[in-house]
């Protein structure tokens, strides 16, 4: 990126199933523990009673603002004040603010027209506001004092990481200082669940096994993140320290709507974010896979992936899936985090559904963690309607 | 219904729109939006208790409430 700033992570959170805080989710994340599942449990009092003991004003304002909010802008807020405080910044008129994902509250929305139907008169006036994916961009910026710019990005699965590659573009140019990239927990009514798994896109055994030849399906995961990404001058000017930098990114579309996957779009998208990094394929060291672990995407992925990398035993490939479930519009930010975190650790985390491998030749992450330095990673994330987005991550 | 027993329906339906609510400051004499209700909280308040109590009070009915007890007056009209 000759001429542009660079682009540093300067904080990440997470609140999903397996942890609450960055630690907590690198260590379950290498321990191979199971969360993929609904995030049940999730309380606004709870959740500011562990997260700001300290802090009672903070905790209130973030009760107060999101009180009666739906859930994704519950879990959104959380997560936003929880990255912008690790991060000990104070954003304003030069922080700008995205939201990943679209149609974020559905189970809210499912539930208040059922009960409109059955009594009208106890539809609350706060549905205006509710069932509104902005309702997190308003929560969000009051909540840490973004002024700058701020609006919902939307592309289904690959949401999180369409999210960062806009704020990495952003950043690069000089147009911000700080972004704050946010991805609501995306919540499913019942119809959205069953609909999927009417595609036959849906594990009928609640078993995520990405890349392994008995694969039958995603497994619906909840998840809310958050990073913060920096100009690198700025960052350095105010002593912030990198989790990572953000180094290059592809997106492109396949020009074809539906469900099904098309390599040559994902092998543009990765192509396009070692191109912007300037980074040689030779020189990735671990590719974070979208990995969903359905029957033709992981086959597509890992030809899409061969197709870039050839067979290279230094190269590590790996899915967050069975770990966290498919977080929809927010997997693409909750596994770059996931990404970053193993990094920082110098480790893979396991795959721990993985069996017999799709694709012999390629360097899958087996059923343990394994020590792997990671100084370079991908990525990806792809969605239905032929979107497809790939993040190049450098260690710090 | 008598006054207390609609003002005790007003405050619980307070305590459900307004986290931390100190409970002691809820007296006739204070105002929604001095217990922190905003405009959204003071409709959805509104429109919970009319629910619950099964009464419908004309918005012009209502915008001459300024306190708690202008507020139970006003819906004890409609019980």
């Amino acid at each position: 990126m000759t001429g542009l700033d660079r682009v540093l992570l300067t904080s990440a959170a997470v609140l999903c199933p397996l942890a609450e805080d960055l630690a907590g989710f690198a260590d379950a994340l290498l321990a191979g523990r199971r969360g993929a599942s609904p995030l049940t449990g999730f309380g606004l009092a709870d959740w500011t009673a562990r997260h700001l003991p300290d802090d009672p004003d903070a905790a209130a304002r973030l009760r107060k603002v999101v009180w009666r909010a739906a859930t994704p802008a519950q879990t959104a807020a959380c997560v936003a004040v929880e990255a912008v405080t690790s991060a000990n910044v104070q954003l304003g008129e030069r922080s700008g603010l995205i939201v990943a994902g679209g149609n974020l509250a559905l189970a809210h929305q499912a539930r208040t027209a059922l009960d409109f139907d059955s009594s009208p008169g106890g539809l609350r006036a706060s549905y205006a506001l509710t069932h509104m994916d902005v309702d997190v961009v308003g929560a969000v910026s009051e909540l840490t004092g973004i002024r700058g710019e701020g609006w919902v990005l939307g592309g289904g699965s690959a949401s999180g990481t369409l999210a960062v590659v806009q704020a990495a573009r952003m950043l690069a140019a000089g147009w911000l200082d700080h972004c704050l990239v946010v991805a609501p927990l995306a919540e499913l009514s019942a119809a959205e669940i069953e609909a999927f798994r009417r595609t036959g896109a849906m594990s009928p055994t609640g078993e995520c096994r990405p890349f392994d030849v008995a694969r039958q399906g995603f497994v619906y995961g909840q998840a809310a993140a958050a990073v913060l990404l920096e100009r690198a001058s700025v960052a350095d000017k105010r002593g912030a320290t990198a989790l990572a930098e953000i180094a290059g990114y592809g997106q492109c579309l396949d020009a074809k709507r539906g469900t099904e996957p098309d390599s040559a779009g994902q092998v543009t998208a990765m192509r396009a974010a070692l191109r912007v990094a300037g980074v040689e394929a030779s020189a990735v060291d671990y590719v974070n896979a979208h990995g969903t672990g359905s029957v033709l995407g992981d086959e597509t992925e890992a030809r899409s992936i061969s197709t870039v990398f050839g067979p290279r035993s230094s190269l590590r490939v790996n899915s967050t899936k069975p770990l966290v479930g498919h977080c929809l519009s927010a997997a693409g930010l909750i596994e770059l985090i996931a990404t970053v975190a193993q990094a920082n650790a110098g480790a893979c985390h396991p795959n721990p559904n993985l069996d017999t491998p799709l694709d012999p030749e390629l360097a899958l992450v087996g059923r343990s963690a394994e020590a792997h330095p990671i100084r370079t990673a991908l990525s990806n994330s792809f969605a239905f309607g032929g979107i497809n987005a790939s993040v190049l991550v450098r260690a710090a | 219904m008598t006054e207390q027993e609609i003002f005790d329906v007003v405050r619980r339906h307070l305590a459900e729109v307004l986290p931390d609510l100190d409970t002691a400051r809820v007296q006739p004499d204070v105002s929604m939006r001095e217990l922190g209700a905003n405009s959204i909280d003071r409709m959805d308040l509104v429109i919970g208790v009319q629910d619950e109590l099964g009464i419908t009070v004309p918005n012009h009915e209502l915008t001459s409430v300024h306190n708690l007890r202008s507020l139970v007056a006003a819906i004890q009209a409609h019980v």
